[in-house]
């Protein structure tokens, strides 16, 4: 396996963005990364390179189906989908991601 | 989802440009919106790199993700191993061949080891089988103790059903039987063949079934006399009758007797016994009288004469079935031969026999006791010769490794990993091992026939397969593998270690060493001095091994081996009764020794030497045996002229002759060891024996030299010569025809044929071969390993040279311009020679001070197998010595002369 880049994101977490991303629909590369860089308000600045060697792994573990389509300026475009598989896979890091979450947000408070 | 990564195997290209087209979209798009929002041109495009990150990186990630990286980087090693000796295809071809020879020799050798020693015979779960005694011992026996492995006939039904330990017990014959073959109908075989006598359990206890018809059952041999039925081998039935399957319930007559084919045996099956000449066919044993043509072997208190095989119940214990057979041994022994009346003496020598069990599952084989040891020698031989090549195949990689210096440090400063290097250079080696573990099985199914044929001795058809099996696939497998790591480890490890800048630098060739060159030499030095020590060993061996067999022939037979021709018949066969033989025999030594061309005629009982023996124990009037004194002693019948037919030197008294018929005085002529034995005064001649089974009380009238009766390395035997006319019932049977001729005997072959048809056209002669064939014969196996091990000696020592003549001449090329500043300044040319003669010389030293103690250690493991010397042989050392030096002086010589002719100008202006 090839190496990653992650910028500061917490190993893992740049899959569960993917998948957050892709709810709403079929996205290709460019919208994902434009759609994480909008939602975190350009907070969560992703290396963008560093998505595809993440699509494609999520693709190879089944989570992600791609097709190739049009784009909306007219070129050919790799569209990804989230599928059953995937959506399953999400749940369970959202779940473990609000765990995650508030267990830090309390080791902090206390503080 | 392993599915998609096979597809995107196969589908390369397309992946290739996918992932192209995808991040270069990705990346328009985002120089697009730049662009959009004001930046210069150049500019967007720039930005949008940046902010994507190092696209080639990316790129090769999602690669690797779809790939199998160590598959395809695989292939890449190869092809480049292929680009590699295809640009050297001189160097790849020697790699091959020698290779080749070395794996070749190795799985031919080990294919022959496998069929007679590792092998399983065809029969249902080997495993189970047991043999009672190793079954090397083969013939009609009487009088037996200590550890037997032939047993009488009663004994077998003793234990046929019990079940204590056994869930069966079969029993056949310790010895082929020859029978004469006629059609019983409109056609079918005619002439001899060879039989087997197995009891009637035989098939059923190694649980092997016929491919047509039945087997013989316990029914078919319940009795003597019955059955006439006969099991015919695949082989036979295929050549004799054309695989007509209507052959089942053809009636065949075996010597006079109508018998019924009732089965044919899977194909490859030959009996327990894996001999030269397998059977033709299976008889119940119960028919052994019609089957050999002699009394009953089957009666009471019955001779030892058969061997018997066993299939072990499973919760039984080797140990626990020994024991259970000791005792019933025993108890046979005691009943059968008299019980309470018996000597105490004999008693005593009954309570020390007993039988040893071995796995029966690998058959029985008289061959096998023969060949274990020279196999093993072989393997040992073989095996040093691969080493050998290994050790020429590496010096050759470290010598290419420096020409590939720029190579490996320009790959290794593009980043490759030093795991990488080591693999690409495994790769190279195993791919030449592999190829050459490929060629080398070619080698090898033509060198297994040779070696199987001169085991067998030439028989049409032998239980041997020359075919490779999983097992013998399996072991060149691993000698192949084993082959290319072992020397492709030294290249590969110093390709890890290399230090990249003076590899790159253009002038690598320089004087004060670079590199690679620190730690080359001691290496390859080990290297070539292993191989001169281990060739040293080789060819010290193979001395040895020649000397022996030399000192072997060169012996004293006891007879005169030369111009005399040896027929064995079966007189039998032919259907004489004792009482008709004295006739026949003086019929046929007048007619014979009237012959042109013929200078004597005889006929014995046993040839002059063969692997056969006739004993019986023999009381000398005057001798008083010690306590256990083994009596037993060589016996022959034989007719008048027999010592001059063979040439045996008499040395005292008189030899038998026409005076000595059935009504004069019974005499007998002694061999010398009998002599000083049982007559240490000198008082033989006028002395009396008597002999166990043969009535009498016999005068010694001769004393004749001793010779070799069964093989060329027995020590000497007592012997007994009897009277062929004073003789009568069985041992009246005169065997073998023995003619000394004047010229060379096989050019009266033809004519003694006719000679003989003219007395009786259908006396069958089983066999025409000359006394020094027999010699030979009875040295074979000496002369398979004399030969072979002189082979790969020579091989082994060339393999060397070629080795130390490489190394060598690189070595000159390396140093061409060193040695072109040395001339420059005023070297001579006998200086030069000298410089790089002088290294090989201490190479050679070296070798031989290493291999002399190596070769004292290698010899005395194979002490048994010499004759005639001891291991350590002074004289054989020195030859060895002297011919390594000749040959490697040489090798050594013409890459120094080559040395002596570098033109210094040339040298120096490379740089």
């Amino acid at each position: 396996m090839g190496k990653e880049k992650t910028g500061d994101l917490l190993q893992g977490t740049l899959d569960m963005l993917i998948l957050k991303a892709l709810t709403a629909g079929a996205k290709h590369g460019y919208a994902i990364a434009e759609s994480i860089h909008r939602r975190s308000d350009d907070v969560l600045r992703v290396e963008e390179g560093a998505l595809y060697p993440a699509l494609h792994r999520l693709e190879l573990r089944g989570w992600l189906a791609s097709e190739w389509g049009i784009s909306e300026n007219n070129r050919r475009a790799k569209y990804y989908r989230l599928n059953a598989a995937g959506r399953k896979q999400l749940a369970e890091e959202r779940a473990h991601w609000s765990r995650l979450s508030a267990a830090i947000a309390r080791v902090m408070e206390t503080a | 989802m392993i599915w998609l990564r096979l597809r995107a195997l196969f589908m390369r290209r397309q992946l290739d440009r996918d992932l192209e087209e995808e991040l270069s979209f990705h990346l328009a798009l985002r120089e697009a919106r730049h662009a959009e929002c004001g930046v210069a041109a150049a500019d967007a495009r720039a930005v949008a790199r940046r902010e994507f990150g190092n696209v080639a990186e990316f790129k090769e990630a999602c690669r690797d993700m779809w790939t199998f990286v160590s598959l395809e980087s695989l292939w890449q090693d190869l092809r480049f191993a292929m680009r590699t000796f295809r640009k050297e295809p001189g160097f790849t071809a020697m790699a091959i061949l020698s290779l080749a020879l070395g794996i070749g020799a190795n799985s031919a050798v080990f294919t022959l080891t496998n069929d007679l020693l590792l092998k399983a015979i065809p029969v249902q779960d080997p495993r189970h089988l047991v043999s009672l005694g190793k079954a090397e011992g083969a013939g009609v026996l009487g009088g037996l103790s200590g550890s037997l492995d032939i047993f009488p006939y009663e004994l077998y039904k003793q234990i046929e059903n019990r079940r204590d330990v056994f869930e069966g017990v079969c029993a056949f014959g310790s010895f082929p039987v020859v029978v004469g073959v006629r059609p019983g109908d409109s056609a079918g075989p005619v002439g001899q063949a060879t039989s087997a006598l197995v009891s009637g359990d035989f098939f059923k206890v190694l649980g092997v079934k016929t491919v047509l018809g039945r087997t013989i059952e316990s029914a078919d041999a319940d009795a003597p006399g019955r059955q006439p039925v006969a099991v015919i081998s695949y082989d036979y039935w295929r050549q004799n009758y054309y695989a007509d399957p209507a052959v089942i319930g053809r009636p065949m007559v075996l010597n006079g007797t109508l018998f019924t084919v009732i089965g044919v045996a899977p194909p490859k099956f030959y009996g327990v016994a894996l001999d030269a000449q397998p059977p033709d066919m299976w008889l119940p044993v119960t028919m052994q009288e019609q089957a050999m043509l002699r009394p009953t072997l089957l009666g009471q208190n019955g001779p030892y004469w058969l061997h018997m095989m066993a299939r072990l119940r499973p919760q039984v214990s080797m140990t626990q079935a020994r024991e259970w057979l000791k005792l019933e041994l025993r108890r046979y022994m005691i009943d059968s031969e008299g019980g309470t009346t018996l000597s105490a003496d004999r008693r005593r020598e009954i309570q020390r026999s007993f039988i040893e069990l071995v796995p029966g599952g690998r058959g029985v084989s008289y061959l096998r006791g023969q060949y274990e040891e020279p196999l093993r020698i072989l393997m040992g031989i073989v095996g040093l010769v691969l080493l050998i090549a290994c050790a020429n195949l590496a010096n050759f990689f470290l010598a290419k490794m420096a020409t590939r210096e720029k190579e490996i440090s320009t790959r290794l400063a593009l980043g490759a990993g030093a795991y990488r290097i080591v693999r690409q250079m495994l790769t190279e080696t195993l791919l030449l091992s592999f190829s050459g573990g490929a060629v080398g099985l070619l080698l090898a199914a033509w060198g297994t026939r040779a070696l199987i044929r001169f085991v067998v001795e030439g028989a049409a058809r032998t239980p041997f397969d020359p075919n490779p099996d999983l097992r013998v696939l399996v072991f060149t497998f691993g000698v192949s593998l084993l082959t290319g790591l072992l020397f492709g480890v030294a290249p590969a490890w110093r390709a890890r270690r290399m230090n990249l800048a003076p590899g790159l630098k253009a002038g690598s060739r320089s004087v004060s060493g670079d590199g690679i060159r620190s730690g080359r030499f001691p290496l390859s030095k080990v290297l070539l001095t292993t191989q001169v020590a281990l060739s040293m060993v080789l060819l010290v061996g193979a001395g040895l091994f020649v000397r022996t067999l030399r000192n072997l022939d060169k012996q004293s037979f006891g007879f005169d081996r030369v111009n005399v021709l040896e027929v064995d018949l079966d007189l039998r066969l032919a259907g004489y009764k004792p009482e008709q033989l004295i006739g026949l025999y003086e019929r046929m030594l007048g007619n014979l020794n009237a012959l042109p061309g013929i200078r004597s005629v005889s006929l014995s009982g046993v040839p002059p030497i063969s692997g056969g023996k006739w004993s019986l124990t023999v009381f000398a009037r005057g001798h008083v045996p010690q306590p256990h004194e083994d009596l037993s002693s060589s016996i022959n019948s034989v007719a008048p002229r027999y010592f001059e037919t063979s040439g045996t030197p008499l040395l005292a008294g008189r030899a038998m002759g026409s005076q000595d018929t059935a009504g004069s005085t019974q005499v007998v002529v002694v061999n010398q060891t009998l002599a000083n034995r049982f007559f240490p005064h000198g008082d033989a001649l006028g002395g009396h024996l008597t002999i166990d089974n043969v009535k009498g009380d016999w005068e010694v009238v001769g004393i004749v030299a001793s010779g070799k009766y069964n093989t060329a390395r027995e020590t000497p035997q007592s012997m007994v010569f009897l009277p062929l006319p004073q003789l009568s019932g069985e041992d009246l049977y005169a065997n073998c025809l023995l003619v000394r001729t004047s010229g060379d005997p096989l050019r009266v072959i033809g004519e003694f044929r006719e000679a003989l048809a003219r007395i009786d056209r259908n006396i069958p002669v089983l066999r025409v071969t000359t006394l020094s064939e027999q010699v030979d014969r009875s040295m074979a196996h000496e002369e398979l390993v004399s030969r072979l091990s002189i082979f790969f000696a020579l091989l082994a020592l060339l393999l060397a040279c070629i080795g130390l003549y490489g190394v060598m001449s690189y070595n000159v090329v390396r140093r061409a311009n060193e040695i072109g500043i040395r001339m420059a300044l005023g070297a001579q040319a006998n200086g030069v020679l000298w410089l790089v003669l002088r290294e090989t010389l201490v190479l050679l030293a070296l070798g031989i001070a290493v291999g002399v103690p190596a070769t004292l250690a290698a010899t005395r493991l194979v002490r048994s197998q010499l004759f005639g010397l001891s291991s350590f042989d002074p004289a054989t050392v020195a030859i060895a010595t002297l011919a390594i030096l000749l040959v490697t002086a040489i090798a050594g010589y013409l890459p120094a002369r080559r040395a002596t002719r570098v033109d210094p100008l040339v040298a120096l202006r490379y740089e």
